[in-house]
């Protein structure tokens, strides 16, 4: 019997080859009349050469690869009666377009309100247009001191979650238990330097959100730049939060809220209230939809092991269970921000030929300069089971490469935002 | 440090004398300084107020009522008025900061406790809902007695007395019936504990103007260190070398669930010292009676506290941060003063007690984050203006004989307080400063409340008493709407009519036996009105339609007294209705442009509930006087409490967040001779985990729930001179590691407090 909301069929996950040109957050048609008054040659590569690199990077379509889910998925998506062990006794999630929250009161919400209110700044995060140093620090409290970045990052917690937060996707630091102070660990700065993969927030995203403020405030021109850079730390903080809070949620079951929190700072599947990574996914097309929709089945995945493991208000027990729901939600985050890197390093690249578009392109470089070395450096050393499998499976030579291609950061050149583009597709076709 | 303790020792052994203009005023004044200082330092079993402690005489008959001495608070060497109630039954005494406590009664606290100095309200407009610190600013050393008086009490007191009511009473100058001219005299006394290496002191002068003027005056200055918590030590490597990282300690609060140190507070190297703790402190105050004749005096009286860069310890460093961040608070400030007329006039008006007050609470606060972007400061100020009056009429005969008679207590009370608030941001980069469109208050806000009661006590043979009273009451709030911020206007008032009835019933001469159904009620105020924020739970919206929570105590009671023995038992049940709690708003309720508010997923408001909350529990305390030389107390108390719960799913009730455990003191005293004593105290709780699920979020507990504790202390003092007497306390002899439920900070290690107290 399908269950109340099921309506979106299993072929939907399996169609996630319709790569965007165009990066989360910006108009598919880019305001060419915004003037650019910035010199064109502090960024942009030799006219020859990026002539070269821009047939470079017209990569072919990739083709379509199946995606089926894991057996050992949960996939809330078809009838109840199919689902398989364990899933099968989760009585948590009633439907598949909703997240229910162990808490209306508890914590998670905030998260959500972060989420919400950030986005609601979000148009400092356009690329074609360079944004006061009011938008990103309001320096009165005349109207629009609440609506300044800044603001929204400090008023909603952001700011100081960003000197504590862990990357769970490295190995964890030896001797640190799985508690409830268990999160603290990176907002000791001798424990964030001595573990500075680890501690992502305190080492690489705080001193970025710092700068860019403070160049922002300052109106170092071009500022979209900085707030290319700051949109850069903001995405990346909330890919490695929404694993964080699933890996935390053991001792405290709120934290799983958190993970969809951070994901969405939404209850809902679909819906005009999505934020964060979640409208960023699904302003990419039907590879952003599916991505989303893996991604939303592990939380509910996530949500159904902990009911199922312990309840709201008992630490979580079953390990087992617990990494299969994290396994589960892990690939999918991973193949969505690999969506959202990789449209942004087509974005970068169709500004290549136009002159009038190089004050945009400098702002995708950044973007790519804060989020480029942090995959790379993940490609790498992710000490992930999956994600180690895979890498030992895959071609060397182009994990290798693409590495090299996002550590260029900045300095990123048109052909090689096209090989990063396509050979993260290879490396993460599925969710 | 240093000199800071020179400037203790200083106050402890120079307390000058300055001398009266005669030999005799001066010996008289020496007599009396030998003789009890005040009445509760009688022959113990005397019946006068304040004889004796822990639970056996209280502030008012036929109530659950406690009564903490000056002796009992120079004998335990207490480091502030809430400390001084940590043997009180049905109290427990939370810590979110060493320089804040927020005394629990009857398992609430807040705004659900009443706090009074000498007859003026301390609460104000601005208290919060869960723990505060503002008892925290009463000196003790300025305190002769509390009074602590559980179960609802608003008919006598007012809003506010949900749990009970909390009565610190000052020092007062008195009148020597020997001087006839002038005399003067001076004391001080300084203290010093060594686990938070705190060296303190305070002088006092007193004068007497003939026999119709005399005036109290002093200051205290204290310094209190970092405060070193129990039981914790490095954890050693087999090489015998310090442990570092995460598991480099031993010992100290761990969580039942875990087993893991407590989230806060964070410790230094040595795994007990305690970041986050530590302030600096300065009182003073002076009081002038004048005699207007033999019953009546007229009162003008201040008293001031001053409070410097005081850490919250939960918040320094927060959980959710850098360790390198902090909230404290750089000024913590409260002044009281007011002017009273107290006695008898005439006949028929008995008790008066007409007082006008003027009270100014300010903080200023300051959130440094060196490694983020910005600061965060804060000033917020209350002043209240009140008027008080109360008074009895004489005992008047109902019957033939005078074998029933009936008094009256009447009263009125009426309060004002308006808001300042500001708030700002300081950029690191820059050190700019950048005001923000409101404070957490908004700036301007006023409130009004108030009312009047009576109160009659009919007396049969003394042998059956029965009590009954009523209020009628009153609040009004007022804000500005104020369009920068899109905070909406409040001009709201509220009444209530609440009631109590009593009845006290003593079948034999020793031996009452009491029942009591008491009401509470608490209008909502500034803060749950206008204090616009984020909240742990969302994004809080203003609710113009919330309305007063009301409580009700049932309670039944025994006591006996007489001169060996003192035991008054408890057990009550009280009923909070239409109490305030957070509830989701939708959209539309943000109004317009409120972006916080409609970029939120959640909203909410605080409401009334239908469903009643309840707490229950019980209350013991003893006290046994041998050869009068032996004094031993004990008490024990249990609170329950339950409360509709936020959850959507699970169960309907959950327990209410922070209500203690159970829990109890013993107090042994020996009288070595009439000038010497040594003795014992032990102070326990069990572990605590029923918790709310707010509780399982917050850092100030636990995982899994608040461990049980037992605290010894060894205590002995002596009067080493006729000028100076000295009180000893080695605290937490076993150095156990020990926590109040809800508190962020762990309570002292073993160490020593002293207190040498001089006097001319």
């Amino acid at each position: 019997m399908p269950r109340p909301g099921n309506d979106v069929v299993q072929q939907d996950a399996t169609q996630e080859s319709s790569l965007p040109d165009v990066a989360p957050g910006m108009d598919a048609t880019p305001d060419v009349s915004a003037p650019d008054v910035a010199t064109p040659e502090a960024s942009a590569p030799d006219a020859t050469d990026a002539a070269a690199d821009a047939a470079d990077a017209a990569p072919d379509a990739p083709t379509p690869v199946p995606c089926p889910p894991a057996a050992s998925d949960f996939q809330p998506r078809t009838a109840m009666a199919s689902w398989a062990a364990p899933w099968n006794m989760c009585t948590a999630v009633t439907n598949a377009n909703t997240y229910p929250y162990f808490s209306m009161s508890a914590s998670a919400p905030v998260r959500v309100t972060r989420m919400g209110a950030l986005e609601g700044a979000g148009r400092i995060f356009d690329p074609t247009r360079d944004p006061t140093p009011e938008e990103f620090v309001a320096t009165s409290s005349d109207a629009g001191a609440n609506t300044s970045a800044e603001f929204l990052f400090r008023d909603t917690g952001v700011a100081t979650r960003y000197q504590r937060r862990a990357d769970e996707h490295y190995a964890v630091p030896t001797g640190l238990t799985l508690n409830s102070t268990y999160q603290d660990f990176c907002g000791t700065a001798a424990n964030a330097m001595a573990n500075m993969d680890y501690c992502a927030g305190p080492i690489a995203l705080n001193p970025v959100y710092n700068a860019s403020l403070a160049a922002g405030m300052a109106g170092t021109s071009p500022t979209r730049v900085h707030a290319a850079r700051l949109q850069a730390s903001y995405q990346w903080w909330l890919y490695i939060s929404t694993f964080k809070e699933s890996l935390t949620c053991a001792p405290v079951a709120a934290d799983c809220d958190s993970t969809a929190g951070y994901y969405a700072g939404s209850a809902t599947r679909d819906g005009a209230m999505q934020y964060g990574l979640a409208r960023d996914l699904l302003a990419l097309g039907d590879a952003g939809r599916a991505a989303h929709d893996r991604i939303w089945d592990a939380l509910l995945a996530v949500r159904c092991w902990r009911a199922m493991d312990g309840g709201s208000m008992m630490p979580s027990t079953n390990e087992a269970l617990r990494e299969q729901a994290r396994l589960q939600l892990d690939r999918a985050l991973t193949r969505g921000i690999m969506l959202i890197v990789q449209s942004r390093l087509r974005a970068f690249a169709s500004t290549d030929a136009n002159p009038m578009r190089a004050l945009e392109r400098q702002a995708h470089a950044a973007w790519l300069g804060v989020v480029g070395p942090l995959f790379a450096n993940g490609l790498e050393r992710w000490s992930r089971g999956w994600w180690a499998s895979q890498r030992a499976s895959a071609n060397a030579a182009v994990v290798a490469r693409v590495v090299t291609e996002l550590r260029a950061g900045e300095m990123i050149t048109t052909t090689q935002a096209g090989r990063a583009s396509a050979d993260l597709e290879a490396l993460f076709p599925c969710p | 440090m240093r000199g800071s303790s020179l400037l203790s020792l200083l106050l402890v052994l120079s307390g000058v004398a300055i001398a009266g203009d005669a030999s005799a005023q001066r010996r008289a004044l020496a007599r009396r300084d030998r003789s009890p200082r005040t009445a509760h330092e009688a022959e113990p079993g005397a019946t006068v107020r304040g004889a004796s402690s822990n639970g056996q005489h209280g502030a008012r008959a036929g109530r659950a009522s406690t009564q903490t001495t000056r002796r009992d608070m120079d004998e335990r060497v207490v480091r502030s008025a809430p400390d001084a109630l940590r043997y009180t039954a049905g109290v427990s005494v939370q810590q979110t900061a060493h320089s804040q406590a927020s005394p629990y009664v009857r398992g609430v606290t807040g705004q659900q406790v009443l706090l009074m100095f000498d007859g003026v309200r301390l609460n104000n407009g601005l208290y919060r809902q869960g723990p505060n610190q503002y008892f925290f600013t009463v000196d003790a050393g300025s305190v002769d007695h509390i009074d602590v008086e559980r179960g609802s009490s608003s008919v006598r007191y007012g809003s506010d007395a949900i749990g009970g009511v909390i009565l610190a009473a000052p020092i007062e100058p008195r009148f020597d019936p020997s001087v006839r001219t002038f005399a003067m005299r001076a004391r001080a006394f300084g203290t010093y504990t060594s686990a938070d290496s705190a060296p303190g002191g305070r002088a006092e002068a007193e004068a007497q103007f003939g026999q119709r003027v005399a005036l109290v005056g002093g200051a205290g200055y204290r310094v209190a260190g970092p405060l070193r918590g129990g039981g914790g030590n490095p954890r050693l490597n087999a090489d015998g070398t310090r442990a570092t990282g995460v598991d480099r300690c031993q010992g100290g609060v761990r969580s039942l669930g875990e087993n893991s140190l407590a989230r806060t507070p964070v410790l230094e190297d040595d795994c007990a010292t305690q970041k986050g703790t530590g302030f600096r402190e300065l009182t003073f105050d002076a009081r002038l009676h004048v005699r207007i004749n033999a019953r009546l005096q007229a009162i003008a009286a201040v008293y001031g506290y001053r409070q410097f860069d005081a850490p919250r310890t939960d918040l320094c460093a927060p959980t959710w941060a850098s360790d390198q961040a902090c909230m404290r608070y750089e000024e913590q400030f409260r002044t009281l003063a007011y002017a009273s007329l107290r006695g008898d006039i005439g006949e028929a008006i008995r008790d008066l007690s007409l007082t006008v007050s003027y009270q100014r609470a300010h903080e200023r606060r300051r959130f440094d984050n060196p490694t983020g972007f910005s600061g965060q400061g804060w000033i917020d100020s209350v002043d209240t203006l009140g008027v008080s009056a109360r008074a009895a009429t004489p005992r008047f005969a109902l019957s033939r004989h005078g074998v029933v008679g009936m008094t009256v207590r009447y009263g009125f009370d009426a309060w004002r307080d308006t808001v300042q608030s500001v708030e700002w941001v300081r950029y690191n980069f820059s050190g700019r400063v950048v005001d923000q469109p409101r404070g957490q208050y908004v700036d301007g806000s006023s409130y009004w409340y108030g009312g009047a009661f009576v109160e009659s006590e009919v007396a049969m043979r003394d042998q059956l008493i029965v009590r009954a009273g009523a209020r009628g009451a009153f609040a009004h709030a007022t804000a500005a709407e104020q369009s920068a911020s899109n905070t909406r206007g409040i001009n709201r008032g509220w009444g209530a009519f609440v009631a109590r009835a009593g009845v006290e019933w003593k079948p034999v001469h020793h031996w009452s036996l009491m029942a009591n159904i008491d009401q509470g009620f608490r209008p909502p105020n500034l803060d749950d009105l206008t204090s616009r924020q984020l909240t742990g739970p969302g994004f809080q919206v203003e609710n113009p339609n919330l309305g007063p929570e009301r409580s009700t105590t049932y309670e039944l009671g025994t006591r006996f007294r007489s001169l060996p023995v003192d035991f008054d038992a408890w057990a009550y049940a009280t009923r909070i209705d239409d109490a305030m709690i957070r509830a989701p708003r939708t959209l539309a309720e943000c109004g317009p442009s409120a972006m916080l508010c409609a970029a939120s997923s959640t909203r909410l408001a605080l409401v009334n509930v239908k469903q009643p909350a309840w707490v229950l529990g019980a209350e013991a305390s003893m006290r046994v006087r041998l050869l009068g030389k032996i004094e031993a107390s004990a008490t024990v108390s249990y609170a329950w409490g339950e409360s509709v719960s936020p959850l959507e799913f699970g169960a309907p009730t959950l327990p209410m967040s922070r209500v203690p455990p159970l829990q109890g003191t013993t107090e042994v005293r020996y009288a070595v001779t009439r000038e010497a004593y040594v003795g014992a105290a032990f102070r326990w709780a069990t572990d605590q985990t029923r918790l709310a699920y707010q509780d399982t979020l917050d850092p100030r507990i636990p995982a899994g729930g608040t461990p049980g504790y037992g605290v010894l202390d060894l205590r002995a003092g002596a009067r080493v001179s006729r000028w100076l007497r000295v009180n000893a306390v080695l605290e937490n002899v076993f150095d156990s590691a020990w926590r109040v439920h809800g508190s962020s900070v762990n309570g002292p290690g073993r160490g020593l407090m002293i207190q040498a107290a001089a006097g001319w």
